[in-house]
């Protein structure tokens, strides 16, 4: 018999398909944090869960009890016996409740250890095998620790103690999908498991139970052509937990990159907070406990662009976009930076330069996007993001761009002013980026140009203007 | 122990706890907002501070000062501490159903009706209008009605449109409340708009769009055959008011509870420096809506500069103080940017306070120094 632990949707996707695939022949049960589902909604959904058989039995963890157990709160100042002592609260908590011999698993699989399960299997120093919080995390594991971190105090320190998040020598090994791990990753006790591979080449019969278990109700949305998908994330894994911020960093990066795609929006399963009817009312809203790693068998054809700002989940998009765009974390910090290389790229189009430029001192991931989305090419040297702004020579640039700088000379001012529109969370504002300018055939094109801009979703218009500098 | 007790008993208990009336709710919420994960982790040690508070609060004397905080003096905004919207939500969501009132929680007024009534009798040049419009004040009449008995008392013939007019010109949005029932739409639950007011229909519907605030069902007091919504499943239906009366009433069916304490009134109970009472009027409104809305919790930092230091530094530019504003321009030089950020925001929020009302707040520099010198030990630490 093997034993598995989830308490999320991406976790019990895995579960199942990792039971399915590679665990076929075995009796598997289940246990299932009760938090997966809001207190209305909770007892109709493990209902539907038993009634697929996906496990032999389905039990519902009591999480909310266990916290009452700790006895304590604990912080970085806490004694290491306070800490003890709390672990062995949990702990105790859990092994009442649960209430079998855990010798009798064969294998055990937890994804979240960072749970009373979790407590309790490295406080008794129990071997189990690690499954990966989201497609990539297994090489994000700082990200993923400040998360935890902001998310319950008590259960970091717990978990800092006890190595968890799968760092504990009582993990045997750690399941994740290599593809989608950083570069430079490496980790002996790594084990690809990649959920879209295990259902296209070991599982494809069980798609449609798949799909009839997590799938839009609504059936399989028409997609056209020219669409594009929007992954939104869960507030609380966000540096900034603030709304208003959220929701103008995602109309903004949907204004930006695709002003008139059909849009399609993917909520995160735990993405309650944003109102997407309102935000994107002309969008479809897709089913949002269904794990965006089944979208490639959900969707009836590609999408052309898969956004989204900093959600791990477009890694695993990938395979049914033609393109995909990411902003990294750096736009929870200084989302107002994208508006600046926004108008860069802009000026780059009206212009139509595609070679010759400097892009100085800008987040070069961020700026692909734009470049990218314009249809500008990088490389052989022709257009240079400068990310750290060294002492590059910048004559050999017949375009220079100096968006942040502080005092510089230059031969041209970008002049973008803001103006936000009724309900719109934009501030007025004007933006202004020094140019430097190299070479004459730009120069009589740079003094003449002007353009605006209307931002749907953002409800704003932007009116954009060079100046010549005296 | 208290752990073996069933998840919804132990909510019960708390509920019991909390739901005395409004000043042991608001406290109760707070302390718990304090440090959520300490009430939980030592669920016994926070049920005795709740017994505390049940019975404080409920001591005419004594219930003022509880936690009766005073400007400059402490960090307020780790007194006062509302849920955070997703926290609040996280509840909420648990249900099927919210009844609101609207008027006074999502949306509130820069302006009292008294000001609003003083302003028409100015604006017509009817004199009696005031005095005579609040006794007919009734919110179980339609405003037609109220301004036809009001006009042929006064043998008038004012519009109550021009009523209309202000109070659309003078409502704010309490961007918390609106969040909280944006959410509530999108996960489906039904809302229920119970508005006690004597405004026509399609005014009120106006303002709710103004501010994108959803509703499926809107009943107002002065229809026909008006009544407040029985929810259909009482112990899945919220209940989101300030009003704690109209809140009781629900508690009553099994409803679940949200008490609002408006920003205005957690400003009004903190104790403020002797400063007149006209700017006080409109300091509250302002400072109250920033930092207490709950929309943000603000650094220690940021809420002395926004509420002792911007005050000074507005006073002094409207006294025209060159040698003070210099050596306040000097100080700024060495301020953090939370500082700024704060001084920046609460000239702002004047800006908008002013623009919308179409009057400029005076701020007496006698006012200015009171702030200033409540927060003065603790200034220095805002400076390099």
């Amino acid at each position: 018999m093997v034993l598995y632990h989830a308490s999320t949707n991406y976790h019990l996707l895995s579960c199942i398909v990792h039971k399915f695939a590679y665990n076929s022949d075995d009796e598997a049960e289940l246990l299932l944090l009760e938090h997966i589902r809001p207190l209305n909604e909770r007892d109709e959904f493990f209902k539907k869960l038993e009634s697929f058989h996906f496990f032999d039995r389905v039990r519902k963890v009591p999480t909310q009890s266990f916290k009452l157990s700790n006895g304590l709160a604990l912080d970085e100042n806490s004694s290491e016996q306070d800490i003890k002592k709390v672990i062995n609260n949990v702990s105790r908590a859990f092994e009442n409740w649960f209430g079998e011999d855990i010798k009798q698993y064969r294998e055990i699989y937890v994804c979240s250890d960072i749970s009373p399960f979790g407590i309790y299997l490295n406080n008794h120093g129990i071997a189990y095998n690690y499954m990966e919080d989201a497609s990539g995390m297994l090489s994000e594991g700082e990200r993923y620790l400040s998360i935890t971190k902001g998310n319950n105090k008590t259960n970091f320190i717990m978990n800092q103690y006890l190595g968890c998040s799968g760092r504990s020598e009582n993990v045997k090994a750690r399941l994740g999908d290599m593809k989608h791990q950083s570069k430079d990753f490496h980790d002996e006790k790594a084990v690809d498991f990649s959920i879209y591979d295990s259902i296209k080449n070991i599982i494809p019969d069980r798609i449609d139970d798949l799909l009839g278990f997590f799938g839009d109700k609504n059936g399989r949305a028409d997609v056209k052509e020219k669409s594009c998908l929007l992954l939104t994330q869960d507030l609380n894994t966000l540096k900034i937990k603030d709304l208003d911020l959220q929701e103008l960093m995602l109309t903004t990066i949907v204004d930006y990159v695709a002003p008139d795609y059909q849009l399609i929006v993917k909520p995160h399963p735990k993405d309650r907070w944003q109102n997407y009817r309102r935000i994107f009312p002309d969008a479809i809203i897709l089913e949002r406990v269904e794990p965006s790693e089944l979208l490639p068998f959900e969707l009836k054809r590609r999408v052309k662009i898969a956004l989204t700002a900093s959600s791990t989940s477009i890694r695993g998009v990938d395979r049914f976009a033609e393109k995909s765009y990411s902003f990294t974390t750096e736009i929870e910090y200084h989302r107002e930076n994208i508006d600046s290389m926004y108008i860069m790229a802009e000026v780059l189009r009206e212009l139509e330069i595609t070679s010759g430029v400097m892009l100085k001192n800008i987040n070069e991931t961020q700026m692909n996007v734009f470049l990218d989305n314009a249809n500008i090419k990088l490389g052989n040297g022709n257009i240079l993001i400068d990310g750290e702004n060294s002492a590059e020579n910048t004559d050999e640039y017949g375009l220079v761009f100096l968006p942040f700088a502080q005092t510089q000379k230059s031969d041209f001012v970008i002049k973008a002013e803001f103006v936000p529109l009724k309900h719109s969370l934009m501030k007025h504002k004007t933006i202004e980026i020094p140019v430097l300018c190299n070479d004459s055939q730009y120069k009589d094109k740079l003094s003449s140009l002007e353009f605006n801009r209307h931002l749907k979703y953002t409800k704003s218009e932007i009116n954009a203007k060079i100046m010549r500098n005296s | 122990m208290l752990e073996k007790l069933p998840i919804n008993y132990v909510r019960k208990l708390y509920n019991v706890l909390t739901e005395g009336n409004e000043d042991v709710n608001f406290c109760c919420l707070c302390l718990h907002n304090q440090n959520r994960e300490a009430a939980i982790n030592n669920p016994v040690s926070f049920g005795i501070n709740l017994i505390k508070l049940n019975i404080l609060c409920r001591i005419p004397i004594v219930k003022k000062y509880v936690f009766s905080k005073k400007i400059g003096k402490n960090y307020l905004s780790s007194v006062y501490v509302r849920p955070t919207i997703t926290e609040l939500a996280s509840g909420m969501l648990d249900n099927k159903a919210v009844i609101t009132d609207v008027f006074g929680c999502a949306v509130s007024s820069l302006k009292s009706d008294c000001e609003i009534f003083k302003m028409i009798e100015e604006k017509t040049g009817v004199k009696g209008f005031a005095k005579i419009r609040r006794k007919y004040d009734d919110k179980s009449q339609k405003i037609e009605s109220i301004y036809e008995k009001i006009n042929s008392v006064l043998n008038s013939s004012v519009d109550y449109h021009i009523e209309l007019d202000l109070r659309m010109k003078f409502y704010i949005p309490n961007r918390y409340v609106v969040r909280l029932l944006d959410i509530a739409t999108f996960n489906n639950l039904k809302i229920y708009a119970c508005v006690k007011s004597s405004l026509p229909r399609d005014f009120i519907v106006s303002v709710m769009n103004e501010f994108d605030i959803p509703f499926d069902v809107m009943t107002i007091s002065s229809e026909n055959d008006f009544e407040c919504p029985v929810p259909e499943n009482p112990t899945l239906t919220d209940v989101l008011s300030s009003d704690y009366s109209f809140i009781k009433r629900y508690l009553r069916l099994g409803c679940v509870a949200t008490y609002y304490r408006n920003p205005e009134t957690v400003m009004h109970r903190i104790r403020h420096p002797k400063i007149n009472k006209e700017f006080r009027e409109v300091y509250d409104i302002i400072c109250g809506n920033r930092l207490f809305s709950g929309l943000k919790r603000y650094s220690r930092e940021y809420e002395l500069a926004y509420l002792c230091l911007a005050p000074y530094i507005q006073s002094c530019r409207e006294k025209n103080n060159n040698i003070v504003a210099l050596s306040v321009d000097k100080m700024l030089e060495t301020a953090s940017d939370e500082v700024k950020k704060a001084i920046e925001d609460y000239f702002e929020d004047f800006e908008n306070y002013s623009h919308q009302t179409g009057t400029v707040p005076h701020t007496e520099y006698n006012d200015g120094v009171a702030l200033y010198k409540v927060g003065e030990n603790q200034m220095s630490e805002l400076f390099c």
